[in-house]
């Protein structure tokens, strides 16, 4: 095979060569030098054009939000009334029930508690399906949302965007809150309206995928070629990741080289997958549960909708924190696969503790580690300035991992 | 009430086409104008497929702006900063600022092409999409996008060297 142009190269790190053309690349990117130092030349120039792209973000608004133009003029119209009428009796129940919940409880945080409470006592053998109901659930409960840990300087910005969109009242937005979880129940949901879009304008999507919002639409993403059956089997090995480089958890030379661009085109994660937030040892837990762990903050995919979170001990994660809990925020991305985003506070002072003979992989702050993850997934890993441990696994290609660990704040 | 047709377009892709047209631009209120006219016209026609039709429209709406503007004698701000003098910024906010103007000033020095390459993949458009919006063959977005960004990162490069030069 002669030279790869800089056009194939791109296309390789951009997930658009069809397996064929990967087998190719790659096989001759093993005997390649020249190619091989193109690629990483390629690598680098992709990843420093979105960086610099990202970094042109919308300025604040200097007039009036825009509006979604209008089919006809306003007419008075009863149903208009009807459902404003609606509109104002829901949010009047909300307040009493808000009322109420506040008579029953000395604060929302108690609510927590109790929402902790039952989501654990789930237990491991709770389905994902289960667990992310008791979330729904316990975000329900609390009171409504406010300003958290989670927000973002653009995220207010955004809401207003959509609300002004849907042309819905920001009811939400105008109460006052104390919660993480309360605030999450409130961002980036995706309105039914944009499932049938996305439905509408491409049939063979799979129903019901959440929109991931900024740059969501992350690149590389294909569909599936991991059978259901892997993915179990891997989940109900728990979360085999490992510090060792991607040739060592995979032994075929396309992997080792760049990972099977399109074959992190997995299948939707189905029950299988959900089942390995418990099989692995990871217990469904409220955010504000997390956060506390955590030490006071969480760290969030800008733009993404968490499913559920989770906590384990860090012996359940190789390369982690033996001595520490793990959080695990669960995403699903577009096609409906999951996306863990893990973390561990800090170690403590003299760190690395071993337990059971194991010990924390030695990464410094800045220092980023890409290794396979479970049924063909991707784990990068970096620790963050605070001294934060996190781990991004998903069925995506290591650039677009790592544009999405730009967006964890 | 279900949402019409265009509010389901609108919540969907206003968000992401006015930051691409603002990054094309480097012009919010012009960047509304222009996204409030595709919106229109897909009210007066409803586009089979709605994320490359939109877009397609809109940058033909930012060069046909542009080639008026020229006409007119009006020099386009493709730099025009938002907000840096309007009040003092914190120091980050500052260099965000800054690191934008520079992007933006790099973006201008790109082809048209691959300015529009560019700024559809980070808007997470695929090649098919890509090709869709900007009517290249798919064979030649990989080249494409490749140059984009090479150039795109030299001259912010360049950008970097001549402010340090002139500092």
């Amino acid at each position: 095979m002669s030279h790869l142009d800089e056009g194939q190269l791109h296309a390789l790190l951009d997930g658009e060569l069809d397996e064929t053309e990967v087998a190719a690349a790659e096989a001759h990117l093993a005997a390649c030098a020249e190619c091989r130092r193109e690629l990483a030349e390629a690598r680098e120039f992709a990843a420093g054009a979105d960086d610099l792209i990202e970094a042109v973000d919308l300025p604040t608004a200097t007039r009036a939000v825009t509006r979604a133009p209008k089919a006809a003029a306003p007419r008075f119209n009863w149903r208009n009334v009807a459902w404003a009428a609606s509109l104002v009796f829901a949010v009047g129940l909300g307040w009493m029930a808000r009322a109420d919940q506040f008579r029953s409880a000395d604060t929302g945080s108690l609510a927590g508690k109790d929402a902790a409470t039952t989501s654990v006592t789930g237990g491991p053998d709770s389905s994902g399906q289960e667990s992310k109901q008791k979330l729904e659930q316990n975000e329900r409960s609390l009171p409504p949302p406010a300003p958290s840990l989670a927000d973002d300087a653009t995220e207010p910005r955004k809401r207003s965007a959509r609300q002004e969109a849907a042309g819905a009242a920001p009811v939400a937005a105008q109460a006052p809150i104390p919660t993480v979880v309360g605030e999450l129940a409130q961002q980036d949901k995706p309105a039914p309206a944009q499932d049938a879009l996305r439905a509408l304008t491409n049939p063979a999507t799979q129903p019901a995928e959440p929109a991931m919002g900024k740059s969501a639409d992350a690149p590389g993403l294909v569909a599936s070629k991991v059978s259901e059956e892997e993915r179990a089997k891997e989940a109900d090995r728990g979360f085999a990741d490992a510090a060792a480089p991607a040739s060592a958890a995979v032994p075929a030379p396309r992997e080792s080289l760049l990972g099977r661009t399109n074959a992190f085109a997995a299948a939707p994660a189905g029950p299988a997958a959900r089942r390995d937030g418990a099989a692995g040892g990871f217990q469904v837990t409220p955010m504000e549960g997390a956060v506390r762990i955590l030490g006071g903050s969480i760290r969030l995919v800008d733009g993404m909708t968490p499913i559920r979170v989770q906590v384990a001990p860090g012996r359940m994660v190789p390369g982690a924190d033996p001595g520490l809990e793990i959080v695990r925020v669960v995403y699903n991305d577009p096609p409906g696969r999951e996306l863990w985003l893990d973390q561990q506070r800090p170690s403590e002072p003299g760190g690395d503790a071993e337990v059971h003979g194991q010990r924390a992989t030695t990464l410094l702050p800045g220092d980023t580690l890409i290794a396979a993850g479970p049924a063909g997934s991707r784990k990068l890993r970096w620790v963050h300035q605070t001294g934060f441990r996190l781990g991004l696994t998903g069925f995506l290609p290591a650039d677009s991992l790592r544009a999405l660990a730009r967006r964890v704040q | 009430m279900a949402p019409s047709p265009i509010e389901e377009l609108f919540a969907q892709y206003h968000e992401s086409l006015l930051r691409m047209l603002y990054r094309r631009t480097g012009d919010r209120d012009r960047a509304e104008d222009i996204a409030q006219e595709v919106f229109t016209r897909a009210l007066t026609a409803p586009p089979d497929n709605p994320r490359p039709w939109l877009f397609a429209v809109a940058l033909n709406l930012v060069r046909d702006d542009g080639r008026r503007a020229v006409r007119q004698g009006r020099r386009l701000q493709l730099l025009k900063a938002e907000s840096p003098d309007r009040a003092p910024a914190p120091d980050d906010e500052l260099d965000r600022n800054e690191k934008s103007a520079r992007v933006q000033k790099a973006l201008s020095e790109l082809r048209d092409i691959d300015r529009e390459v560019l700024l559809l993949k980070a808007e997470g458009f695929d090649y098919d999409e890509i090709a869709a919006t900007t009517g290249l063959a798919k064979g030649a977005i990989g080249t494409t996008i490749a140059r984009a960004r090479r150039r795109l990162v030299e001259a912010y490069r360049a950008e970097e060297k001549d402010e340090h030069v002139a500092s």
